[in-house]
Parts: structure tokens; C-alpha cells; sequence
């Protein structure tokens, strides 16, 4: 079994890890830093017998995501206290929507960036609300980026000048250039609302989401990550929401994602024994497959050329050492790892020394 | 990796792998008085060739590991001790949540411990050394645990970076060359050579101490002393910490109650004989008025 | 942002007092924050504006008029602009203290 696979498994079934020896540890907690799972894994093992010396570790993760989800849940508030005058929904996605709706899958999970999402016609509101409320460009002159604005699928990144916290604002969930173009008219008008007045995507758009990026992000790092949210999303889902099935079948049609999602489900299912969502009926010829009553979720190729990709796939993202060690370069990393984080400011000194007037004590 | 092995120094346990036998060879040697048994470690770092070319022409490091920055330029092979320390101060600065990390030196003696922060270069990581020599136990020349539960500091005695000019004077005052790691020469940081602390206070690195006095030191300056009160002295150290944000409220906690207890000062002095006398002095002084 | 009149007109409330960890370190007041794990350095008189608020009790919504009553016996208020009302520049430094998230602002508008 490889270090990636071993993670799935120690995931999966907490319990297989109990017999590890030191040196099997240290494969297996590496492997699961460079997968960016090793907080999950902490939570997976939160309830079982480790040796001391892998508790040490285990409780410094745990220690780092209960902070780091504070930071991101706090930024989002602070998006939401800036865009207060403007009138659309304002989308959390990614971990951050997680963490914010409460839903299992933010366990255990680390949480970068702020991700929102909102439509086209306020792109501009949004970005001057966010500019006027202390967030500024990364890149010194994005209005030259002409091409980004057009053709991305977000603002180029804003960072806020004091908190040091990135900030991606997204108007569609995959960038037009891309084939597929999901709905984004639909997943706005779907979103729901949270108790702050924040909104997430609706749990099909949410599976969606994270389907449509496991292969769009074309080094599928994060892949396993990506797939272990899908694995918890589906499973709360499933047991929690009418119709979820038929409701993921619409949506997938809808956003033209029914490749991505059937894919993700299977892969999902190979690694963390995700229950069937679609009920899958024995397949009449090459390259028809019925799922469920009436559903048909078709994909585009045959039945063995998928089997084949899949495990392409699944040979991608199990791909990682004992080392930590990935095959493919890594182009983006988990929040802990950013070339600005030795200078974090660490406290907000209030300008409350005294430009326009001094108070004194009256003794 | 093909090569490997492991080192404890403080709390902190590491697993260093290495495309090179070298490199290896020379942290085994550098670090033989320090715990090298198998563990499972709390950070692992590699040594890697920048490609498969690169392990032999012209072999360039590049440091990854559990907690890398993704710019870092490579080192030549011949640096590759510069390599490892940069890697493990690397994690230390981004994984560790043990304690407040607080970049600084610190001695101890009696059972109070002196610490020294300041920027780069002020002289806090020589003095240190200097100390450590002149009957102090050394407990560290890059970073100081700050324990948050009980406010004592935890050693940190790795081998001491010496740079440039401190080299020659730490040579002097340690005449036994066995002691010292091989020279690093045009290194980003300039000249660099590895000070290993004495036995004893790698013995002792396990045991935590009082602290008792913290000093802003700057070398090269005329003899001054100055108070530091406690709002500058919290947020010049929250500034030289590179985990007081992660650490949240215990490292509010750990922090306020540090400035809040112990006496601060800030002292220039011009050479290191000045700078040793000013520390001993301030020390001494600090013992009286604590026992009266 | 609110213009000056919705400034003035705005009200305040302190935070539960579980929400703010309050040391004096030196001549300042470090505070720790703890739905954003954010650490703020105050100067006086702003932790006596906390203090004033957090005396009315929290979800207690004042406005910038009322605020300036329970501190004018303690301070002297002088600003540089003696044209400016008190209550205007007191206004604003209430304003940043929320925008901080320090006190909670009334959602009236």
C-alpha cells in the first residue's frame, strides 16, 4: 500500500492504524501533511489510542486548525461587515462555507483564503466596497490585467492591508474559458442563508463546487482533500436532504458537471467507501449506465476507458511518500505555507494617538 | 530519501532526509552529543536536489519539508549544513505550537534565565555564545520557548551560528577547533561557522529555568543602559515571535504575564568583554533586588 | 461607511465581557479578542470607553450623546478643531472600535 493510500485508509477506518510502529507513524503523518489531511487525521484519531509521541503532533494540528478556523471565520465576517450596502448575496465557498454552515466536513479541516462568490453585476461594487474598506491588490497593477478580469472567474486577489488576510472574489465557480460553464445565475439564486446573513452554496451546488475543481485544479493537489469534503458533504447530505440524489443529478446536468460529479463520486467511493448515491443497475451495452429510478447520470465514455482514467486518477492523488514527497510541483499550498507568513503583523496598534484631538484627565 | 537521520534538540524532534550522503555525515558529526535515536518525529525536512541533473552537476539544496516557502532559492551542496539549520529553524518558526517562540538568545545561571532579543545582527546570538563560555548555561541562540502553563523558559540549545566577524572571536575564546563545525564561506549570510555547546548544557537541554531578566542588546554602539517599559517590551517581542498569532490566547496570556514579571533593558555596548560585563552586572543587580 | 450624521446618530453596545481579555501592560491596554484572535494595543482614554459601555451592560445600545455623559466627568474633551462637537469626534472613535469589532454597533440604521 503507498503512504497516499494508507492515509485514505487510516482515514477511512481509524482503527488499522492502531498497530503502527514509529517508523510507520512518521510515514504516515507525513504523508497526510503533504496531502494536506493532517488535521483530519487528527480529528479521525481524536477518539483512539495513539503513542504519546504522535499525540504531541496530533494536539499542535489540532491546536493550529482551531485557531486558523477562528481567523477564517472571522475574516468572512469582516468581508460581510464591508459589503453591508451591497444588496446580493454575498456566497461563502470552500472550507470557509463549511465551517460557517457547520457541516462535518469543516472538521479536522484547514481553511485558507476567503472564497465568495457573487454575481457578475456587483463584481464591481463588491471590489470598490472591499478597496474602501482597507483590503488593497496583491499585484501592484491589476487593471493591466485585462485578460484576468475577462476571462477568470474572479477578481484578481485582494489581500486586507492590516489583518494580512487574502481575499479571492469569484462571479462564476470555474474560469469561461473553461468547458464546462456551470449556471452561476442558478447557484446564486439557490444559496442559502445563514443565521450572519452570509450564504452558501445549496448541497448539490456545494458537490458541484468541489467536483468541477478537483479536475479543473490541473495538478489535482488538494486532490485527496477535495475528495475526503466530497466524502463527508455526501454523507451528511444523503442523510439530512429530501430528494438529494435527484437534486444532484438536476444540478450536475444543469451546470454541464455530470462527467465531474460521477467521476468525483467514484473516486470518493474507491478511497473513503462513500455510499452509492445513484443506485447503479447492470449495464445494457457500451457506454449507457442507468443510475437510479429513471436517472440517468451518463458519462461520455465507455465503461473501461473510465476504469482506466480513474485509476490514472486515483494513482495522482495517492501519490505522495512517506517523505511528503509529491510527484507533480506543487503550485499552491496549504495557508500554513505562504511566502508572507514570517511577517504577520501580530497586533493592531489603534490610531488612537491623537491626530485630530487629546483628551485630558480631569483630576 | 536515500539518506537520513534523526536529531532532537530542546522538545523538538526532526527527521532530516538527504538526496547526499554529505550532509548527513556533517549533522551527525556536528550534532554527536544530541539525542540522533529514532523517534517519530515533529517535523521532517529534506535536503533535495532541484532535479535529477542537479544531484551531480553542480548539486544545488533546496530545502522542503513539512513547512517550506515556495520561493526559497537553492544552496550550493557545499552549504548544505546552512541548508538544514535554515530548514529546521523553518518549521520551528511555522509549526511549533508548543510555546511562544520568541526569536532571541537566552543564558541562564543559578536558575534565572537572562534573554536576549533583537533584530539580526545586534549581537544577541555572539553574546550568548560568549556566556555560554564564561560559566552560563547556554540555552539557545535562535529562538526561546516561552512555556505558556508555566511561564519558564524550555532550552533550545542548538549548535550556535556564528557569522563574520564572530567567528574569529568565539574561535579565540574556544581554543579546541573540535568544537567547531566547518566554515560556510559566501553563504547569503556571509561567512558562517557552527559553534557546538558545551556537553553539559546539551546535557541539561531538557530542564526549564526562571526567567529573570530581558534585555534589547545592540553591539557596536556606545556603553548605554536604558529601561524598557512593559508596553514597548510587549510589543517589540510580539514582533519577534513568529507564533504568537497562532498561539491565540495562551500566547496573550504567556506574553502579558512575561512583561508584566520580568525586568527589561536595553544596553549598547561595544565589544563583547563590555557586553558580558553589562549582562552580569543587570543580572546580579536584578538577583539583589529579587531577593530583597 | 457611515457619513458623518449616521455616525453621530449610530449606537453602541459593549461586547459580552467573555469576548475581550483586558491586561495593562505598561501605560497601555492589550486586548485580546477573541471571536478574531486579534490582539489590539489601546491608549488611554479608549479603554475608558469600553469601560463606560461595559457599566451599561452588554447588548446596552448608547449612542455617541449619551457615551460622552458618562465620561465627560472624567475627562476633558478637547479637539483640535474647537468648531468640531465633542460628540462628532467621539462618534468616530466609537466607529473604529466597532469596525474593529471591539463594541457592537445597533443594526438600526
Amino acid at each position: 500500500m503507498t503512504d497516499g493510500w494508507s492515509v485514505a485508509r487510516a482515514l477511512t477506518d481509524p482503527q488499522s492504524a492502531a498497530g503502527l510502529e514509529p517508523a510507520g507513524w512518521t510515514r504516515l503523518l507525513s504523508a497526510a501533511r503533504a496531502l494536506s489531511l493532517i488535521g483530519t487525521l487528527a480529528e479521525a484519531m481524536a477518539d483512539n489510542g495513539v503513542p504519546a509521541e504522535v499525540e504531541r503532533v496530533l494536539g499542535d494540528v489540532r491546536r493550529s486548525n482551531i485557531a486558523g478556523q477562528r481567523q477564517a471565520l472571522w475574516e468572512a465576517e469582516c468581508a460581510k461587515a464591508a459589503l453591508a450596502t451591497y444588496s446580493g448575496k454575498v456566497i461563502l465557498l470552500k472550507g470557509t462555507a463549511f465551517a460557517a454552515a457547520g457541516y462535518r466536513a469543516a472538521l479536522g479541516r484547514s481553511i485558507g483564503d476567503l472564497d465568495i462568490l457573487v454575481d457578475r453585476s456587483g463584481i464591481e461594487q463588491v471590489e470598490a466596497l472591499l478597496l474602501s474598506a482597507g483590503w488593497e491588490w496583491v499585484k501592484p497593477d491589476p487593471y493591466d490585467d485585462a485578460y484576468y478580469r475577462k476571462w477568470m472567474h474572479e477578481l484578481p486577489p485582494m489581500i486586507h492591508a492590516s489583518r494580512d488576510r487574502m481575499i479571492d472574489v469569484h462571479h462564476t465557480i470555474l474560469p469561461l474559458t473553461a468547458k464546462p460553464r456551470p449556471d452561476a445565475a442558478a447557484l446564486i439564486a439557490d444559496a442559502r442563508a445563514l443565521p450572519s446573513g452570509l450564504f452558501v452554496l445549496s448541497p448539490a451546488d456545494i458537490i458541484c463546487h468541489a467536483a468541477a475543481h478537483l479536475l479543473a485544479d490541473g495538478d489535482l493537489s488538494g486532490g485527496m482533500r477535495n475528495l475526503w469534503d466530497i466524502d463527508r458533504l455526501v454523507r451528511q447530505f444523503a442523510a439530512e436532504e429530501r430528494d438529494f440524489a435527484e437534486r444532484l443529478a438536476d444540478r450536475a446536468r444543469l451546470h454541464g458537471l455530470t462527467g465531474a460529479v460521477s467521476r468525483a463520486l467514484r473516486l470518493s467511493q474507491r478511497l473513503f467507501n462513500t455510499p452509492p448515491v445513484f443506485r447503479r443497475k447492470p449495464e445494457p451495452g457500451a457506454g449507457a449506465e442507468q443510475s437510479g429510478p429513471g436517472i440517468r447520470l451518463s458519462p461520455e465514455s465507455t465503461s473501461a476507458k473510465r476504469h482506466i482514467s480513474d485509476a490514472l486518477f486515483l494513482r495522482r492523488i495517492t501519490a505522495v511518500d512517506g517523505w511528503g514527497r509529491k510527484t507533480r510541483k506543487l503550485t499552491r499550498q496549504a495557508f500554513f505555507i505562504r511566502s508572507h507568513a514570517l511577517r504577520m503583523p501580530p497586533l493592531m496598534l489603534a490610531r488612537h494617538l491623537w491626530t485630530k484631538w487629546r483628551m485630558g484627565r480631569r483630576d | 530519501m536515500r539518506h537520513s537521520c534523526f536529531i532532537t534538540v530542546g522538545p523538538a524532534r526532526f527527521r532530516i532526509g538527504s538526496d547526499w550522503r554529505a550532509p548527513i555525515d556533517l549533522l551527525r558529526s556536528l550534532y554527536r552529543d544530541y539525542p540522533l535515536e529514532q523517534v517519530v518525529p515533529d517535523f521532517t525536512v529534506r535536503l533535495q536536489a532541484t532535479s535529477a541533473l542537479r544531484r551531480w552537476i553542480r548539486p544545488a539544496v533546496s530545502i522542503a519539508g513539512d513547512f517550506t516557502l515556495p520561493d526559497a532559492a537553492p544552496l550550493p551542496l557545499s552549504q548544505a549544513l546552512l541548508a538544514a539549520e535554515m530548514a529546521m529553524n523553518l518549521q520551528m518558526a511555522l509549526g511549533w505550537r508548543r510555546h511562544l517562540l520568541l526569536h532571541a538568545s537566552a543564558v541562564s545561571r543559578g536558575g534565572r534565565a537572562v534573554i536576549m532579543t533583537g533584530v539580526s545582527g545586534a549581537g544577541k546570538s555572539t553574546l550568548s555564545a560568549l556566556l555560554g563560555e564564561r560559566g552560563w548555561r547556554f540555552l539557545g541562540d535562535e529562538f526561546v520557548l516561552l512555556d505558556p502553563d508555566s511561564g519558564m523558559i524550555v532550552p533550545f540549545p542548538r549548535p550556535v551560528s556564528l557569522k563574520n566577524a564572530a567567528i574569529a572571536a568565539m574561535e579565540h575564546e574556544v581554543d579546541d577547533d573540535d568544537r567547531f563545525g566547518p566554515v560556510l564561506r559566501d553563504t547569503p549570510k556571509g561567512t558562517i561557522r557552527h559553534l557546538r555547546p558545551r556537553t553539559e548544557a546539551i546535557g541539561l537541554m531538557t530542564r526549564e529555568t526562571q526567567p529573570a531578566l530581558l534585555l534589547f542588546p545592540r553591539f557596536g554602539e556606545p556603553r548605554a543602559v536604558r529601561r524598557v517599559d512593559e508596553a514597548e517590551c510587549f510589543v517589540r517581542l510580539t514582533q519577534a515571535s513568529t507564533n504568537y498569532v497562532a498561539l491565540g490566547e495562551r500566547g496573550f496570556d504567556a506574553l502579558t504575564h512575561f512583561v508584566r514579571s520580568i525586568p527589561a533593558r536595553a544596553i549598547d555596548y561595544t565589544d563583547g568583554e563590555e557586553g558580558v560585563e553589562m549582562v552580569e552586572r543587570l543580572w546580579s543587580e536584578q538577583g539583589v533586588k529579587a531577593a530583597a | 461607511m457611515l457619513g458623518p450624521r449616521n455616525m453621530v446618530a449610530a449606537r453602541y453596545a459593549a461586547l459580552p465581557a467573555a469576548a475581550l481579555k483586558r491586561v495593562q501592560v505598561g501605560g497601555l491596554e492589550a486586548i485580546y479578542h477573541l471571536p478574531s484572535g486579534i490582539t489590539h494595543l489601546l491608549a488611554e482614554p479608549v479603554p475608558d470607553l469600553l469601560d463606560a459601555l461595559a457599566r451599561l451592560g452588554p447588548g446596552r445600545f448608547a449612542d455617541a450623546a449619551e457615551v460622552l455623559q458618562l465620561i465627560a466627568d472624567r475627562f476633558d474633551i478637547e479637539g483640535d478643531d474647537p468648531a468640531e462637537p465633542h460628540e462628532a469626534v467621539l462618534a468616530e472613535r466609537l466607529a473604529e472600535l466597532a469596525a474593529l469589532g471591539l463594541i457592537a454597533i445597533s443594526p438600526d440604521k
